[in-house]
C-alpha cells in the first residue's frame, strides 16, 4: 500500500493524470499539488481537507462522495462560503482514500450534516489561520481585517494580501478547530443559493468516472458466488466445473455479504449467469422455500449469513488491455 | 483462442478492436479498449438502455450486440455526440434542466432521445415518453429528462424554471 501511495502521489504531482478520475473539474489541477507528497488525510487536520496553491486555487478533499444527490456540490458551497472564495476557484476531490480524510461512508443524510460540518469547520479554521498570518504581515489586528474573494484586506481600506501570498503551496499544519469562528449566516452569499451541480456536465459528456471506471495497477476483477440459502456452508469441494471456471481465475473464500457485479471487463460477460458450485449447500431459502435459485440474502440477515465465495480473476491479457 | 481484429468507425475515427471471442458484446470493447466511459454496463440484457450507442445512426443496446456483428459499422457514443466545448442540443438541455441524479442511465436517455429527434424534430411529450419507455432510471429523474428533451426540440420556454 505504501508503495502504491507513493506511486500515486508521484503521478499526481507529475501530471495529475490519475487524479482526473476523482476530480470534478480537471482543468483546475494546480492546487492539488500543494504539499501532496506529505498530504495529511487526518479528519482532525485542516490539511486533510484543504490546500491552497501558489495561484490561490483551492483544493477541497472530501471523504463524502457524489452519489447523485448533489452532496459534493453542497459541500463545496459550504467550503467556499467559510473560506470566502468563489466556488469556481475550488476543485473538489472526493473519495480517494489516499488523499481524502475518512469521513465515514456516504449514506443516509449524513453527508451534509456530518461531512459538511467537518469541512465547514476545517474551512473556518483555515480562514482563521489566514487572518492570523495577514494580521502579522500587515500589522493590523485580526478584528480589523476582512476576507473576501480570496483576499484579506483591512476594513479601513488599503493594501491586502491574497491567500496565495499568505500560504501558497504550503500545506496547512493546523489542527481542525471546531470552535473556529464561523461566517455569520446573515452574510451568506453562496450557501443557500441554487447553483448548478458540479457533477452533471461530466455525466452528460461521458467524462464522469464512476467506481466501475476506476483502474489501479494490478487490479483484479471478482465476482461472488452465493449459496442457495442462509446459514450455508461449503460442504465439500472448492472447484467449480472447468467449463465455468477458466484456468486464469483464482478462487477465494471470504465472508462477504454484498454482491457487486464485476466491473466491465472483457472476460466477465461469459460468467454473468449464476455460477453453481458443487459442494455448496445451504438451508432452504427462508424467503421462499421453493426457490432453488442463487440469491442474495438480505443484508439485515447479516449475522446469519454464512460463507460466500469470491472468484478473483487474475490479470489476463484482456485485463491488461483495460 | 486466436485473437481476431474487427474494424469499425467509432465517433468518426477508424478503429481496430481485438477479441478472442467474436460473441463478446460491443460494449466491452468500447469501454475497455477505447476507454469510452460514457456508455455503461447496466443490466447486461438489453433491458435498461445504459449501454446505448448509435449504430448507423440508430440507437442500439451495445451490451447485447456481438462485436463481430459490428464489423464495418459506424458507431457513435455519447462522447461523439458532443463535447463540453461543442455540446449537442440534448446535452446542453440536460445540463440546463439539471436532468441527472446518479447519471448512470443518462447516456441511454440522451442517445435514445437523439435517435428520436433525428427523425422527429418536434415530438410530442407522448412520443418522447414512448421513445424512452424502455430506458430505466432508478433515481426517478424522468420528469426532468422529459423536460430536457422537449427543451432540446425547442418546445419549451427556455426561461421557464423547473420545479421538479
Amino acid at each position: 500500500m505504501g508503495d502504491g501511495q507513493l506511486t500515486r502521489r508521484a503521478l499526481l504531482k507529475g501530471g495529475g493524470a490519475l487524479i482526473v478520475t476523482f476530480a470534478f473539474l480537471p482543468k483546475k489541477l494546480l492546487a492539488q499539488t500543494a504539499g501532496l507528497a506529505h498530504k495529511s488525510v487526518s479528519p482532525d487536520a485542516v490539511g486533510g481537507y484543504i490546500a491552497i496553491d501558489a495561484q490561490g486555487m483551492v483544493t477541497l478533499y472530501s471523504g463524502k462522495v457524489e452519489l447523485g444527490t448533489g452532496a459534493v456540490t453542497a459541500i463545496t458551497q459550504m467550503a467556499a462560503e467559510e473560506l470566502a472564495v468563489p466556488m469556481d476557484r475550488i476543485t473538489t476531490i472526493q473519495g480517494d482514500t489516499q488523499l481524502t480524510p475518512d469521513q465515514g461512508p456516504t449514506f443516509s443524510s449524513l453527508s451534509i450534516q456530518n461531512g459538511g460540518m467537518q469541512v465547514r469547520h476545517a474551512a473556518a479554521t483555515a480562514r482563521a489561520v489566514l487572518l492570523e498570518k495577514a494580521s502579522q504581515a500587515l500589522a493590523v489586528s485580526k478584528e480589523q481585517l476582512v476576507a473576501r474573494d480570496g483576499i484579506i484586506t483591512p476594513m479601513s481600506g488599503g493594501k491586502g494580501l491574497t491567500y496565495a501570498q499568505l500560504v501558497g503551496d504550503k500545506p496547512f499544519t493546523t489542527k481542525l478547530d471546531p470552535d473556529a469562528p464561523l461566517m455569520d449566516p446573515k452574510h451568506y452569499s453562496i450557501v443557500g443559493t441554487s447553483v448548478a451541480r458540479l457533477d452533471i456536465p461530466g455525466k452528460i459528456f461521458g467524462t464522469f468516472n464512476y467506481v466501475q471506471d476506476v483502474k489501479v495497477p494490478d487490479m483484479v476483477h471478482a465476482r461472488m458466488v452465493h449459496p442457495a440459502g442462509l446459514e450455508s456452508s461449503l460442504t465439500h469441494g472448492t472447484t467449480p466445473p472447468a467449463r465455468q471456471f477458466p484456468a486464469t481465475c483464482k478462487l477465494l473464500r471470504k465472508a462477504i455479504f454484498w454482491r457487486w457485479w464485476p466491473p466491465v471487463n472483457g472476460l466477465q460477460y461469459k460468467h454473468r449467469r449464476p455460477l453453481r458450485l458443487p459442494g455448496l449447500r445451504g438451508k432452504a431459502c427462508q424467503i421462499n422455500p421453493n426457490c432453488s435459485n442463487t440469491c442474495v440474502p438480505p443484508t439485515w440477515y447479516k449475522p446469519m449469513c454464512s460463507r460466500l465465495l469470491v472468484i478473483a480473476q487474475r490479470r489476463s491479457k484482456t485485463a491488461e488491455r483495460c | 483462442m486466436a485473437t481476431s481484429t474487427i474494424k469499425m468507425t467509432v465517433n468518426g475515427k477508424a478503429v481496430e478492436l481485438h477479441t478472442e471471442d467474436p460473441s463478446m458484446p460491443l460494449l466491452y470493447a468500447l469501454r475497455d479498449q477505447l476507454g469510452l466511459h460514457g456508455l455503461h454496463f447496466g443490466c447486461g440484457l438489453g433491458q435498461c438502455g445504459a449501454c446505448t450507442v448509435h449504430y448507423f445512426g440508430e440507437p442500439l443496446r451495445s451490451c447485447v450486440m456481438p462485436i463481430s456483428a459490428a464489423a464495418g459499422a459506424e458507431i457513435v457514443t455519447l462522447e461523439g455526440l458532443g463535447t463540453a466545448d461543442s455540446p449537442h442540443p440534448l446535452q446542453q438541455a440536460f445540463i440546463d434542466e439539471q436532468a441527472a441524479q446518479c447519471g448512470y442511465c443518462i447516456n441511454g436517455m440522451i442517445m435514445q432521445s437523439a435517435g428520436l429527434l433525428a427523425k422527429n424534430k418536434q415530438p410530442t411529450e407522448t412520443e418522447v415518453r414512448s421513445a424512452l419507455s424502455a430506458n430505466l432510471c432508478k433515481c426517478g429523474t424522468h420528469v426532468r429528462i422529459l423536460r430536457a428533451v422537449m427543451r432540446a426540440s425547442g418546445q419549451t420556454d427556455a426561461s421557464e424554471k423547473s420545479n421538479g
